[in-house]
């Protein structure tokens, strides 16, 4: 039987193939992925002899390769070059690197994405997502949430974090998108990628000169000797790389699947905890300890925000793994260097980690999914992420409580890009 | 039980700070650290999940006197 498959968006030229680990149906992973052994050969082109690599589906598989940094490396191999010796554009980016280097970077950097230190971010965070509610509101309804709201707030909320100036955002955040639309010519997003990296450049000589109280300030007064310029900047890519697409679906896919499981908002929004009471300020014992527990709501919506993470796993797979030894995974003997992508979308559902892995359920107890990925990599914005998405959740429904489609659900179009997955248009009414 | 962090294995995922705030708190550096010594007996299951949730498997419970519990 034929595959039922999303409709996809035109497109200039198809400068990604549709791999296997990218296919949903709606939410799901689809079939074909479904059916994959939890780690299997996956041959990437048309033909037998074509490249392959492996691809874990399974839960347990894809734990035990991403927490085993000493049998797996992130590092791409530049064979002529030497193993020393990186691109350019690889400097600071943090997935191009394994311990004990990537743990130098790495430690610089989680001080400035701790819970707490996310707080103070959150005023700026509320007054951006107030803004695009504000645009959402002027267009009236039957306005489009992605460009509004989820495609724009992202991108604005990490500017404000590395300390990009108003004024220069509307220039430096096109080049972001353009350089993230896989729609476009490898030669125009290179174009694109090269402008907001020399604008990043420029950003940390001025920072050097004059640090201020923003991230790379405080990077630079910190550990201003022990971050190259070129180190710094690549952080800065791979923050906006890494936090601006997976919020973008992120949000799209959470409203949209709120509109189909009205029953479940309330949880979402912290006005109700997973037993089924009202969890207002005040409920949780002792709360105002620990990072972000100013409120019982807080914690309530932190844990149904998790499911909802889970459950959609908009990042398909982290960097691929590359052998450093032979291994062994279950049956397979996995030999030095091979590749291996790791499903995280597949991971998230498999019955071993959770009872009903389908069931979109927020009032489920957190499970050890791995949608922030595991071991040393594990995602250093997730509390970011967190944040993010909670705040714009609870200010879209604070704003509009009575939200709705505009058009039949069915006519919501999903995409299936190879770095998050996500709808394109999202019109609502209220 | 005793709950221990190893630093050197934390990667500061937040997750043991954002699961069992009443255990676990992260540092200025993001650092889990170990908050609450000597949890009540319920928090045991939310301990264990944390320590098999862990990104950098970096906590450890040992149960000091009889065997069982945790």
């Amino acid at each position: 039987m034929p595959q039922q498959t999303q409709p996809q968006a035109p497109r200039a030229q198809q400068a990604y193939p549709e791999l296997l680990y990218t296919r949903r149906t709606r939410f799901d992973p689809a079939e074909d992925l479904r059916a994959a052994e939890p780690l299997s050969r996956y041959v990437i082109g048309p033909n037998e002899s074509d490249e392959w690599v492996w691809l874990a589906t399974g839960y347990t598989e894809v734990r035990q390769i991403l927490g085993d940094h000493t049998n797996f490396s992130t590092r791409r191999r530049w064979g002529a070059e030497g193993p020393d010796w990186r691109p350019p554009e690889l400097v600071g980016h943090l997935m191009d690197y394994d311990p004990p280097e990537h743990t130098r970077l790495r430690q610089m950097l989680t001080p400035e994405f701790t819970v707490r230190r996310l707080r103070r971010l959150e005023p700026d965070i509320e007054a951006i997502v107030e803004e695009y509610l504000d645009s959402v509101e002027a267009a009236g309804p039957g306005a489009d949430l992605m460009p509004l709201f989820a495609q724009p707030v992202p991108g604005e909320v990490l500017c404000e974090l590395i300390g990009v100036p108003r004024d220069d955002r509307p220039e430096f955040l096109r080049h972001c998108h353009r350089h993230l639309d896989f729609s476009r010519s490898r030669k125009v997003r290179a174009a694109d990628g090269a402008a907001f990296s020399r604008y990043l450049v420029s950003m940390v000589a001025r920072q050097r000169k004059d640090p201020d109280d923003g991230f790379i300030g405080a990077l630079v007064r910190e550990h201003g000797e022990n971050f190259t310029d070129d180190e710094m900047r690549g952080v800065c890519v791979l923050l906006i790389l890494a936090g601006i697409d997976n919020i973008e679906g992120m949000i799209g896919l959470g409203v949209l699947a709120m509109l189909e499981h009205p029953d479940q908002l309330p949880l979402l929004l912290g006005e109700r905890d997973g037993r089924g009471r009202a969890s207002g300020a005040g409920s949780g014992s002792g709360s105002d300890r620990g990072p972000g527990r100013g409120d019982g709501g807080r914690l309530a919506s932190d844990r149904a925000l998790d499911e909802l993470i889970r459950y959609m796993s908009v990042a398909n797979a982290p960097t691929p793994r590359t052998a450093v030894n032979d291994v062994r995974i279950g049956d397979h003997l996995i030999k030095s260097g091979e590749t291996v992508i790791c499903s995280l979308t597949m991971a998230n559902r498999d019955p071993g980690l959770t009872d009903g892995p389908d069931r979109l359920d927020l009032g489920r107890e957190p499970v050890a999914h791995v949608a922030f990925g595991h071991g040393v990599h594990h995602c250093l914005g997730a509390a970011l992420a967190r944040t993010e998405l909670r705040i714009a959740y609870q200010a879209l429904w604070r704003r509009f409580p009575e939200l709705r489609l505009a058009v039949p659900a069915e006519e919501v179009r999903f995409y299936n890009r190879a770095l998050a997955h996500g709808v394109h248009r999202l019109p609502v009414v209220w | 039980m005793e709950i221990r962090i190893d630093r050197d294995k934390c990667v500061s995922g937040g997750v043991c700070a954002m699961f069992a705030p009443q255990v676990f708190d992260q540092d200025d550096e993001g650092m889990g650290v170990v908050d609450n010594a000597a949890p009540a007996a319920e928090l045991a299951a939310a301990v264990r999940s944390v320590v098999w949730r862990c990104p950098g498997h970096a906590i450890t419970v040992h149960d000091q006197e009889q065997a069982g519990g945790a």
